[in-house]
């Protein structure tokens, strides 16, 4: 029998069990430390794109896409539904003003609780566009993607913000 | 023999989702033990391959194979150095197998929330990976003492 086995619980594996714990840790602190909980909002963003951020104090219903539903309620924020197989982001914990997120990765979709320090850099008019003024090439993927990136960089330099209520 | 065993293991993760990982890394850690780095990696591969097609898809392929492809490497390396047991040596594994998906999950969807998500992960990795090694240090012995070994 190697030696490796014959031995229950080493020290050195207890330091590298402790090391690996206090890691984690030491973030989710670092996390809930730097966080500024007086005027959190919730950032809504899919396949890397910002759609809105909304008040967590207004309980509203959120359409994100064709397969994503979030909900505000005495704000906590919750995936009340998802086409994804798994649901793991609609059973996950909901998130208030404490911070946190809900991520569907399938569908892309994230929801994250921002302070007041990263919308500093928030713009000064939120545009809506209808999709089919977004994605003209729809069905292409390569074209799709290009226009989007085009008008969300266009975006920025304007500093305005770009939603569409159906984004894919 | 080995593909005997590596034959009769598949199905042993395939059944619970939830569990998939315990008993995936259960398995990859005896056979790193028993056999040794070459064997748990084929096993490794055809596993994540098999389950892949079965249950899911491209994308959970690319996420299940990043996570136990950098943790079988993190255990082969953390296990020459004979330094540590089977349980910090499957902790550890267990850690860096929901680092590494982070990390493809960050690659993936730019603007992923991975201050929130590595904490989190990181700490399921290292409960389930003391489960498993402990899980493993009580089966092991006994696969040695049935003698064929």
């Amino acid at each position: 029998m190697p030696e490796n086995i014959s031995k229950f619980l080493r020290k050195s594996d207890m330091v590298l069990i402790l090391v690996l714990a206090l890691v984690p840790c030491i973030m989710l602190a670092v996390n809930l430390l730097s966080h500024d909980g007086s005027s959190a909002r919730l950032e809504i963003s899919a396949d890397g794109r910002i759609l809105g951020t909304y008040p967590l104090t207004e309980d509203r219903v959120i359409g994100i896409g064709d397969g994503n539903t979030c909900r505000i309620e005495d704000g906590e924020v919750y995936m009340a539904e998802a086409n994804c197989p798994d649901q793991i982001c609609v059973h996950s914990a909901h998130i208030d003003s404490r911070g946190g997120c809900i991520v569907c990765l399938p569908n892309k979709v994230i929801l994250k609780i921002v302070s007041a320090e990263s919308t500093e850099d928030a713009p000064d008019v939120i545009a809506s566009v209808r999709k089919a003024a977004v994605f003209p090439m729809e069905g292409r993927r390569g074209f799709k993607r290009e226009c989007g990136e085009e008008l969300r960089e266009t975006a920025k330099k304007l500093h305005i913000w770009v939603c569409s209520s159906q984004w894919q | 023999m080995i593909c005997g065993y590596i034959e009769a293991l598949i199905p042993v993760p395939v059944p619970i989702p939830g569990m998939k990982l315990g008993l995936a890394n259960l398995v990859i850690a005896a056979v790193l033990y028993l056999y040794g780095p070459f064997e748990a990696m084929t096993v490794t591969v055809l596993r994540v391959l098999i389950i892949g097609f079965l249950f899911g898809n491209m994308f959970s392929i690319v996420y299940s194979m990043s996570g136990a492809a950098a943790s079988l490497v993190a255990m082969a390396i953390i296990k020459r150095t004979r330094a540590f047991g089977i349980i910090g040596v499957s902790a550890l594994g267990g850690v860096v197998h929901n680092v590494a998906q982070v990390v493809v999950a960050v690659l993936v969807l730019e603007g992923f929330p991975w201050r929130w998500y590595l904490p989190v992960l990181m700490l399921a990795g290292l409960a389930a990976g003391i489960l498993v090694g402990l899980a493993d240090r009580i089966v092991l012995p006994r696969i040695y003492a049935e003698g064929e070994y």
